[in-house]
Order: structure tokens, then C-alpha cells, then sequence
């Protein structure tokens, strides 16, 4: 089983993001069923991620009381080894570029995502986690194309 | 008046009074003939009364002699003639209780000896500083303008052998009477004159409004055209700024309910799959209560339909996302003109070949494209963004042509610049549309296919560069889109 935390002060993103990631093949996992906790607070996802840990944590960048990349770089002070997504749509260059530097993003997806992108993002970071080939970052942003 | 006679009987060696008389009225005559002539001839004011001072002089001695004027507020007197031993001018005066102020004062000459006149100082008539001990004789006329006395005209001896008499003061009433008409035609000559000047000085003045108005009017259109260009990157900036914003807060619903849709996509068909699965099991246990129960609710709730057009619901909403994701993508890529981006060294050509493969789809079926390349130097440019701009032109030029048509695409190089000219022979622009083009919002594509931010995009990208893009385009017959881009960017 993999545990996925999805961090986002809108609600009904999280609902559509457990959804999507629902949707993922379990035989493409090789058999590992996916297992979603949701938070609108970073903090309480902090709490939570004292007591358990995660194989991949999705947030979102702008958040109230933090952003994305603060929530991240807390939560990987306590779990390290947990990969670190951001799915957000506010695409400032900057933010993205702090994000990979300094929590060691494995990827940066704007809203709104495909959801076949997606899946097939999370299908790969954590079909590569076992194996540990996925500590290079991919840089996902959507950019122009010619 | 005898003794006068004397003297100039004297002069003449005239020897009997009734012949000297008579050569005195003949010699009177011709003076106020000279001196009505003298009234015709266009001579200054000055030179008027010196040459009636000279006829005068001629019949009666008269060695001092002036012409006082009253001002306009007749306060004060001028003398714009005045002879005496002294030859000085006399300065204009304010009134005082002098002679010529008791002449202009009655409205009647006064012709006066010592005595005389000092029986008028001692009514207080007049004061006596203003008279010269060496007075004999004094004579002075009004000089009436409309029964209104406007200045005097007098003259003095100090000679006892000359003492004016009554035909002394009759030929001074006449020459004031002249002064009069002279000075009256001389004010009307003023006044037509100044009014010539000032017809002469409108004209003038007109012309030079004209050419102010000219000058004007270039400067506003130049203020004009400069502040639409302000209004435009007013707009473009404010717009840019604003989509930032929007973008993001659009995108968090865009993104849940995109998802969604997907998501619903896949229960729908999952469920539409398993009640077929159902139908075809219930069938298999031949219930027939069961069945009939079963297709009684699917007639009564429209089932059938259901399935048919859930698909479509879905398919049709999610067309719908998709067009709102496209046109919030437009505008980040607009708020994007706004961001530091890497400026780069590129070949334009590059860019060009590359932007024409992706619109390929657009143009391949309905235009043929004619590529006119100069050699051109790499260009210090945010190359992505110049591709934004290239294919926002090439789309429009594709969408210009509505069955064949042919689409040029030329470079060229100037001194320090370089040139992108991107035509076709579509169906142009309408010219009340033209100076809209630019605008942001501003499409006369149908709904779905143009989110109107293409081109002020492009206006924007370019302007950043530096550069200019213009458009002419002739209804019917096509559009010629034409950029130019400094080679070096100066300041950025």
C-alpha cells in the first residue's frame, strides 16, 4: 500500500485529486492498492505527519497560513524520505525554482492538470521510490512548446 | 486794425487808405482761399499750421502765434503749434485761468489789449502769471468741432504798432474753422487708417492662426496617436497584471472541475456498463416480473436516453472546460510578457520554420506558403515569445483565407534592425476594425475560436523587444502583418 498526503485550502481540489489518483490501475503499481489522507490546513497535515508516514505528499503552493514550499520543507524534516509534488496555478517562476532547490521537488504541475499526466506522474515516482531511482528532479512546467 | 493797415501799406509804398483797403480784402480773400486750399493737401498737422501760421503772417503781424488742443478728458491743453521768440515748445498744460483757457471757457474769441485784460484779472477771469508784461494785443478764437469748442487758435503782439481788431478776428474765426475741418478729417483719416491697420493686422493674424491652427492640429494628432499608444500599454499592462490574478484564482475551479468531469466520465461509462451486465443477467433468469418491473422503470425514467446522452453531457462539458482552460492559458502566456525571461541571441528563421510546422495543421489544406528568407544576424530576442507572436500571425493569416490562398512569409534586414513581413491574400480587414486589432478582448472570430488576446499579446511581446508590428490590410484582397525588431537591444 501506498500512502498519499494531498494538501490544498480547497476542499473540492482535494475530492478531484483522490478521484483522479483513484483511478490509477492497481496492477500498474504492481498491486498496491493507494491509500489518500486530505488536508485543507498544512498545519494539521504537519500534525498528522508526525505519526505516520507518507510515500508521497502533493500540495498546493498558495495556501493562507503557508505556502507550498514552506509546508514541504517542514514536512520533510520530519519525513525525509516521503517525494514531494506540487500541483498549483499560480506558475510564478520563481516559487518554482525555490521549490526544486529547496525541498527537492520531483515535479510541478500547474492547475488545471490532466489527469492522465498526473497519474501517470504519481505511477512513476512511486513505482521508481522502491527502487530508488527517482532522486532526479523532473521539471513538469508547462512551457511554450515551440 | 489801422495800425496794422500802416504797416503793411508801408510795406506795399501803398499810399492811400481806400486803395489799401481794397488790396487788404483781395489779400484776405486769397489767404482764406490758400488757406482752404491748404486743407486739401496732404501735408502732416505740424506743417499745416506752419504754412497757415505763413498765410496769416502774411496779412496780419503775428510773431507769436499757437494752436492749443484740448485733451480728451479736456483736462489738460496741447499745443501742437506754437511760435514766439523763445521757439520753444510749449509742454501741454493742465487748465489753469490763463487766456486760452477764458477763450475755450466762453466758447468766444477774445480780442484784447494790456487793458483789457487786465480788467479780466481783476474780475479773477483770468490770473495774471500767465500774461507777459510785454503784452500789447491778444487775440484768440475757439475751435468748435459740432458746437463744441475743442482748441484755440491765438496770437499775440508785443509791438504797439500792431493791435488786432475785428477783421483781424474774423479771418482767425475762419482759419479755425478750417483747423477744424482739417482736424476732423485728420481724426476720421486716423481712424480709417487704423482700421485699414487693423484689417491688415487681422488678415495677418488670421493667417497666422491659420498656420498655428495647422501646427496645431498635427501636434494633437501626434498627442492623439501617442496617447493611444499609452492607453494600449496602459490597457495591455493593467490586463496583464489582472490575468495574473484571475489565472490563478480561476484555475483552482478549472482544475477540480476538469478532473471531475474526467472522473465522471469513467463512472458513467462504468455504470452504464454494469446495468447492461444487469439487464443481460436479469434476462438470462427469464423472471418475468422481474423484467417487466425492470423495463417499466427504464421506460418511465427515459433510461435508454439516459445512456445515450450522458456521454454526450459529459463529452460537451468538458468541451466547454477546455475552452475556459485555453483562454486562462492565454492569459498567463499574456501575464508572462510581463516576467524576466532569458534574453538569447537566436536566428529568426529558426523560429519562423519551426512555428510554421505547428500551425502546418491550420494552413496545409487551405494555403500555400511562400518563403522569401534574406540572410539576417542572430537577434538579441526572448525567442519562445517571438514564437507566440509568429504564430498568432500565421493562425489569423490562416483563418483570413476562407477556400485556397496563398501565405507569404519574407525577412529582411535594415541597418540595425531586421523585418518579418507575414501576408496573405484572405479576406482583410474591415478599416473600422483596424485600429482595433490590437486590443485586448478584441476578436471578430466566432465564439470558440479566437479568445481575442492573440494579437495584443503579440503587441505586447514586441513592444517589449523594442520593436513595431504593423498591419495594413485591404478588404477583399489581404493582410500584410509586418514586425521589426532591433538586432541589439539598447536598454531592456
Amino acid at each position: 500500500m501506498y500512502r498519499i498526503l494531498l494538501v490544498d485550502d480547497e476542499p473540492n481540489i482535494l475530492s478531484a485529486l483522490r478521484r483522479c489518483l483513484a483511478e490509477i490501475d492497481v496492477r500498474e503499481l504492481d498491486g498496491e492498492a493507494l491509500y489518500f489522507e486530505r488536508f485543507t490546513s498544512p498545519e494539521a497535515a504537519i500534525e498528522r505527519g508526525n505519526e505516520q508516514d507518507f510515500d508521497l505528499v502533493i500540495s498546493d503552493y498558495r495556501m493562507p497560513s503557508m505556502n507550498g514550499v514552506e509546508f514541504l520543507s517542514r514536512l520533510m524534516e520530519i519525513q525525509p524520505a516521503a517525494q514531494r509534488m506540487i500541483v498549483s496555478g499560480y506558475a510564478d517562476r520563481d516559487a518554482i525554482i525555490a521549490a526544486v532547490n529547496e525541498v527537492q521537488l520531483i515535479r510541478f504541475i500547474e492547475k488545471p492538470w490532466d489527469d492522465e499526466k498526473l497519474r501517470l506522474a504519481v505511477v512513476s515516482i512511486l513505482g521508481s521510490k522502491g527502487n530508488g531511482t527517482a532522486n532526479k528532479a523532473v521539471f513538469a512546467t508547462r512551457s511554450s512548446n515551440f | 486794425m489801422r495800425q496794422e493797415i500802416v504797416k503793411l501799406a508801408g510795406a506795399d509804398k501803398v499810399t492811400h487808405p481806400e486803395i489799401a483797403e481794397r488790396k487788404r480784402i483781395e489779400r484776405s480773400q486769397t489767404a482764406l482761399f490758400q488757406i482752404a486750399q491748404l486743407t486739401t493737401v496732404n501735408i502732416s498737422e505740424h506743417e499745416f499750421y506752419r504754412q497757415v501760421h505763413a498765410v496769416i503772417d502774411e496779412l496780419i503781424t503775428a510773431e507769436m502765434f499757437f494752436v492749443g488742443l484740448l485733451s480728451e478728458d479736456r483736462r489738460s491743453m496741447e499745443f501742437p503749434y506754437h511760435v514766439d521768440a523763445t521757439e520753444r515748445n510749449q509742454p501741454s498744460r493742465s487748465l489753469q485761468r490763463g487766456l486760452s483757457e477764458y477763450v475755450i471757457r466762453r466758447g468766444k474769441a477774445l480780442c484784447g489789449t494790456t487793458q483789457d485784460i487786465t480788467a479780466l484779472v481783476r474780475l479773477g477771469e483770468i490770473d495774471v502769471q500767465t500774461t507777459d508784461t510785454a503784452l500789447v494785443s491778444w487775440l484768440g478764437v475757439p475751435i468748435l468741432a459740432d458746437g463744441e469748442v475743442i482748441g484755440l487758435i491765438a496770437m499775440q503782439s508785443c509791438d504797439d504798432a500792431v493791435v488786432y481788431g475785428p477783421a483781424d478776428e474774423e479771418l482767425l474765426t475762419f482759419v479755425a474753422t478750417q483747423v477744424a475741418h482739417v482736424l476732423h478729417r485728420r481724426s476720421d483719416e486716423r481712424s480709417r487708417r487704423s482700421r485699414v491697420q487693423l484689417e491688415l493686422r487681422e488678415k495677418e493674424r488670421t493667417k497666422e492662426l491659420h498656420a498655428r491652427n495647422a501646427e496645431l492640429e498635427i501636434a494633437f494628432a501626434k498627442l492623439k496617436q501617442a496617447q493611444e499608444q499609452a492607453i494600449r500599454s496602459e490597457k495591455l499592462a493593467s490586463i496583464g497584471q489582472l490575468a495574473a490574478g484571475v489565472a490563478h484564482e480561476i484555475n483552482n475551479p478549472i482544475g477540480y472541475v476538469n478532473s471531475n468531469l474526467g472522473t465522471l466520465q469513467t463512472y458513467v461509462s462504468r455504470l452504464l456498463g454494469a446495468m447492461e451486465t444487469y439487464a443481460a443477467a436479469l434476462a438470462r433468469t427469464g423472471d418475468p416480473v422481474a423484467m417487466a418491473e425492470v423495463t417499466e422503470i427504464r421506460q418511465r425514467l427515459d433510461i435508454d436516453f439516459l445512456a445515450i446522452d450522458l456521454p454526450h453531457l459529459i463529452t460537451e462539458s468538458r468541451e466547454g472546460i477546455g475552452r475556459v482552460c485555453k483562454i486562462v492559458s492565454d492569459l498567463k502566456d499574456f501575464a508572462r510578457v510581463d516576467r524576466p525571461e532569458a534574453w538569447e541571441y537566436a536566428d529568426i528563421h529558426l523560429g519562423l520554420e519551426s512555428t510554421l510546422n505547428i500551425v502546418a495543421n491550420e494552413l496545409k489544406y487551405k494555403a500555400q506558403i511562400i518563403k522569401t528568407f534574406a540572410s539576417l544576424p542572430l537577434i538579441e530576442c526572448l525567442p519562445s515569445q517571438l514564437n507566440q507572436v509568429f504564430m498568432n500571425v500565421l493562425m489569423n493569416a490562416g483563418q483570413a483565407i476562407t477556400e485556397r490562398g496563398i501565405v507569404t512569409v519574407s525577412t529582411g534586414r535594415t541597418d540595425d534592425s531586421v523585418w518579418i513581413a507575414i501576408g496573405d491574400d484572405g479576406m482583410g480587414i474591415p478599416e473600422d476594425v483596424l485600429p482595433r486589432i490590437f486590443d485586448p478582448f478584441f476578436t471578430t472570430k466566432s465564439i470558440g475560436n479566437g479568445t481575442g488576446l492573440g494579437l495584443s499579446i503579440s503587441h505586447g511581446i514586441i513592444a517589449k523587444h523594442h520593436g513595431h508590428i504593423e498591419m495594413t490590410s485591404v478588404p477583399g484582397q489581404g493582410t500584410l502583418v509586418r514586425i521589426e525588431l532591433p538586432i541589439q537591444q539598447q536598454q531592456r
